[in-house]
């Protein structure tokens, strides 16, 4: 038994291998996940100061390729990131660099085509030189902004820009300005300004906004379709459950769920005012662990009103950043329709529930 | 069965015992993995106290902790002072002496650590290295910790310590690892006098979402990637991206918004790409988009000129790089000095499918290719012919003229192995990566070159993985000091800076700089984010985030 797993892993370790990183992701387990991004801040000396964890740019992601590039041409580099799973796009937005001089440079080859990927551009200054290649191609499957942006820290003058084209030829200038972006051309003296459109990134995103971004819903919405059982492990539909004329209040919880203890002995003190004002209150479990206690929690409670559980997969279409925060409560249409999302359990999203009843449908 | 133990233990032991035919003198297989074991056992328990603490939850915290504790004294969080601009740091002057506590008075110490926050985003408690009693009850380990919150006024707050600590777990199946004895060995904070990001996907219209890593259509965990360049000539920098499902190319609007024009631009018709890149290879000036791929590679032209309308065609199969790669990054750059921009693709294999045939000189991947730009339109595949067809597992790779001889050399970063540095003499390659001392074995992901000191010349970072397991692992291994801890720590150290000498070799700084251990890194390089002149370094990493934290 022993011999035959060991030539197995001899003869190359596929199966076992591929068993192997199968189960680990079917579990759900994370191999060298939720690490958070880094950023080393260069002190100009040689040194570097490891500022991750307050950069902004640390997200837990799983990042794979990333861009810099000045998306807002304000003078500095904002970074696209892509992530191999859930929230696969992330913008940052400098919000620093342009509080300092910079000169951007872009280039139009001839004697190593017009792109002049591998152009060298130094910047001489009182404080040194700073050296930058237009790479066709950097990083993990990138490709950062064609233009070369030099920042110059508190320095207002250039003493002087060198171009190596790819080929040999080379190109020196003077007077150079600041704070602009200018066009070298292969086989013209001098540059021209170019004064490229800028337009500012957005703000981020309150809470609340976060909160839907994060959600794989939708106010305007259906409700997405899931896997759904009721406590006696029968299949049960969500669309099965809506009824003509009435709205429904979906309410998911959890039996791990601090605030959920808070606000469902709200909710069952609503039932009736609820159903009185046309609007069927239904619970939704996404506990998944086969040994929670659903049955007992909905008993102890004293939870009359229908509740539904789910299981992990339908998990990931609800929440597809892989956070459960619950409670989560919608307010749908007859149609299924998402109509309102209340998240978490405040003094606020309670209000909102008794204006509710009070409303009526 | 430790199923970390096999993956990890097959990249770091499968080398020691073929690099010097038997392990350390004291290996005991057994004895390891149930180590291995507990400390993996520790190391979630440790975990799930972290959530408790980002939560603030001081109930459930106090189960991981016993009922008495010897524990140091943490001083008040000392004034944050300016390091550097927008950059502020708080150093805590810890005492040596300890005290005997009960739990409700070792919770009300970490209370008055984490209780002044506004909000903690997140916490983390990880095991560096640990050692067990034979009873499998007791043991100690020295551990780091960090948060990352927002501090009284809001700013954002990162603070970073390491602490000894000693542990007891009952028997049975749900008892935790218990912490009887805390005593930090340091405790640091860093402080943003501003927000220096922020992140804004949502709000300028690019937000996107994949189901996660293994869930229908997300089956690949390490194609995606992003090119800038701008395609319609509005003077604003666009976007393609891959990965997932289809091609993605949002246009920027210009008002800090982006649209999605997939569809209408046709670059998501063309089949899934992994490695974007924008060149101009009709030098017609406009931008065309090439794509590098699991299958065939593919080039789609774009015909702003001369038509004036913004759409790719699909020009692979006249332009002759229709030619099966498992392709991940494109490069770009004129190898012959033709006035044509050339295309070079790194290609791996299909990891899974096949195994490579070592995990530190692997030999079996697929060949990269180099496509010469004929000037009509159509490309020849040359990557045998001029000496550049790696067949080793091959993620990326890097143009860069290191040699300042006019012509364009090429930096390969392979997997499960060392990398290659092309010498372009005349057109045809060499490899010298060992006389230019930029080999880095190990697992390469990402190239970059930058010059990190300011000298005038190129310097070379390279993206690779540091492991906290890894590492714990080989200190379990090796106690001591030890020649092979040094020369398998580095295969799991993070990514390598090699600076360049300006004669034609490359000497190691990256321990000189403090080390990279950006965790699992991909991608990133140089960027002077702060404009002061100076290149930073960013790397995004992390495998697989599952559903929990836990580690396999």
């Amino acid at each position: 038994m022993v011999a035959a797993e060991e030539k197995q892993e001899q003869a190359g370790g596929e199966s076992y291998h591929n068993h192997h990183m199968g189960t680990i992701f079917k579990k759900g387990f994370s191999f060298s996940g939720f690490e958070r991004d880094m950023l080393k801040l260069s002190m100009g000396d040689g040194s570097y100061l490891d500022i991750s964890g307050i950069s902004g740019v640390d997200s837990i992601s799983d990042g794979r390729g990333a861009v810099f590039a000045d998306f807002d041409n304000d003078g500095d580099s904002d970074i696209f990131l892509v992530s191999a799973q859930r929230k696969a796009h992330y913008l940052f937005r400098n919000n620093v660099g342009s509080d300092r001089h910079f000169l951007r440079v872009e280039l139009e080859g001839r004697s190593g085509g017009r792109d002049a990927f591998g152009a060298i551009v130094r910047v001489h200054t009182a404080h040194g030189i700073q050296t930058k290649v237009k790479a066709g191609g950097s990083g993990f499957l990138s490709q950062h902004d064609p233009r070369l942006l030099f920042g110059l820290g508190d320095e207002t003058e250039v003493a002087r820009l060198e171009v190596a084209w790819p080929g040999g030829e080379s190109l020196t200038l003077t007077d150079l300005p600041i704070d602009t972006t200018i066009r070298l051309t292969e086989g013209q003296n001098g540059f021209q300004r170019v004064a490229p459109p800028s337009g500012t990134l957005p703000d981020p995103l309150g809470d609340r906004e976060e909160m839907l971004a994060r959600l794989g819903i939708r106010p305007g919405a259906t409700f997405p379709r899931l896997e759904l059982r009721d406590l006696g492990g029968q299949p049960r539909s969500l669309e099965a459950t809506l009824r003509p004329g009435r709205k429904m209040l979906l309410n998911v919880w959890a039996t791990w769920c601090t605030p959920c203890a808070v606000e469902i002995p709200e909710l069952v003190h609503l039932y009736p005012e609820l159903t009185a004002a046309g609007i069927d209150l239904v619970g939704l479990s996404v506990d998944v662990d086969p040994a929670a206690d659903v049955q007992g929690y909905v008993a102890r409670q004293g939870m009359e009103y229908p509740v539904l559980m789910t299981d992990s997969d339908s998990l990931d279409i609800l929440y597809p950043n892989g956070e459960a925060t619950v409670p989560l409560t919608l307010l749908l249409s007859d149609q299924g329709q998402v109509l309102e999302i209340y998240s978490g359990w405040s003094k606020r999203s309670a209000a909102a529930l008794e204006a509710l009843v009070k409303s009526g449908s | 069965m430790n199923i970390r133990f096999f993956i990890t233990a097959g990249l770091l032991l499968i080398p020691l015992l073929a690099s010097c035919g038997s392990g350390p003198g004291s290996f005991d297989r057994d004895r390891l993995e149930r180590d291995e074991d507990l400390a993996e056992a520790l190391a979630n328990d440790l975990l799930a106290m972290s959530v408790t603490v980002r939560d603030r939850d001081y109930e459930t915290l106090g189960g991981y902790w016993a009922e008495s504790v010897t524990m140091a004294a943490i001083p008040p969080a000392p004034e944050a002072k300016l390091k550097t601009k927008w950059v502020l740091e708080r150093p805590w002057h810890l005492g040596t002496g300890t005290e005997a506590l009960d739990r409700d008075e070792a919770l009300k110490r970490l209370e008055s650590l984490v209780g002044r926050f506004q909000s903690i985003e997140d916490a983390r408690f990880k095991v560096k290295h640990s050692s067990f009693a034979d009873s499998g009850h007791e043991g100690q380990a020295q551990i780091k910790f960090f948060l990352v919150a927002r501090d009284e006024q809001g700013r954002r707050e990162w603070v970073k310590g390491t602490a000894h600590i000693e542990v007891v777990r009952q028997s049975g199946e749900d008892a935790v690892w218990q912490i009887r004895h805390f005593v930090p060995d340091s405790l640091m904070s860093k402080v943003a006098a501003v927000d220096l990001f922020s992140e804004v996907a949502y709000p300028a219209g690019l937000d996107c979402v994949f189901p996660p890593f293994g869930v229908g259509r997300n089956q690949g965990f390490v194609s995606h990637g992003a090119a800038v360049a701008d395609v319609n000539g509005d003077g604003l920098l666009d976007l393609a991206v891959t990965g997932v499902e289809r091609n993605r190319l949002y246009l920027n609007a210009g008002d800090g918004t982006f649209t999605d024009v997939s569809r209408e631009s046709l670059v998501g018709s063309a089949p899934i790409g992994s490695g974007a890149l924008f060149l101009d290879h009709d030098n017609d000036g406009d931008q065309d988009l090439f794509l590098a791929a699991v299958g065939n590679q593919m080039l789609l032209e774009n015909r702003l000129i001369p038509d004036g309308d913004l759409v790719f065609w699909d020009v692979s199969e006249e332009a002759r790089v229709d030619k099966p790669a498992v392709g991940f990054s494109a490069l770009a750059s004129d190898v012959n000095l033709d006035g044509l921009t050339d295309i070079y693709v790194s290609s791996y294999n299909r990891y899974g499918t096949v195994m490579p045939d070592s995990w530190y000189q692997a030999e079996n991947g697929t060949p990269n290719r180099l496509f010469i730009n004929l000037g009509d339109g159509r490309f020849e595949e040359a990557a045998e012919r001029l000496g550049v067809a790696d067949a080793r597992w091959s993620y990326s790779a890097g143009f860069v003229d290191y040699d300042d001889d006019g012509d364009q050399d090429l930096y390969v970063a392979n997997d499960f192995g060392e990398n290659a540095f092309y010498r372009n003499e005349g057109g045809r390659f060499t490899d010298v990566a060992g006389e230019a001392g930029v080999v880095d074995p190990g697992f390469g992901m990402g190239v970059a070159f930058g010059d990190y000191d300011n000298d005038g010349d190129l310097d070379l970072q390279v993206t690779n993985m540091s492991s906290t397991a890894g590492n714990r692992i080989l200190s379990m291994l090796y106690p001591e000091e030890h020649e092979i801890r040094k020369t398998l720590g580095k295969q799991a150290a993070g990514n390598s800076l090699y600076r360049n000498d300006g004669d034609g070799s490359f000497t190691d700084v990256t321990r000189d700089i403090g080390g990279i251990s950006g965790g699992w890194a991909f991608g990133g390089g140089f960027v002077d984010f702060d404009n002061d002149g100076w290149e930073d370094l960013y790397s995004p990493n992390g495998f697989i985030s599952g559903k929990t934290m836990k580690d396999t």
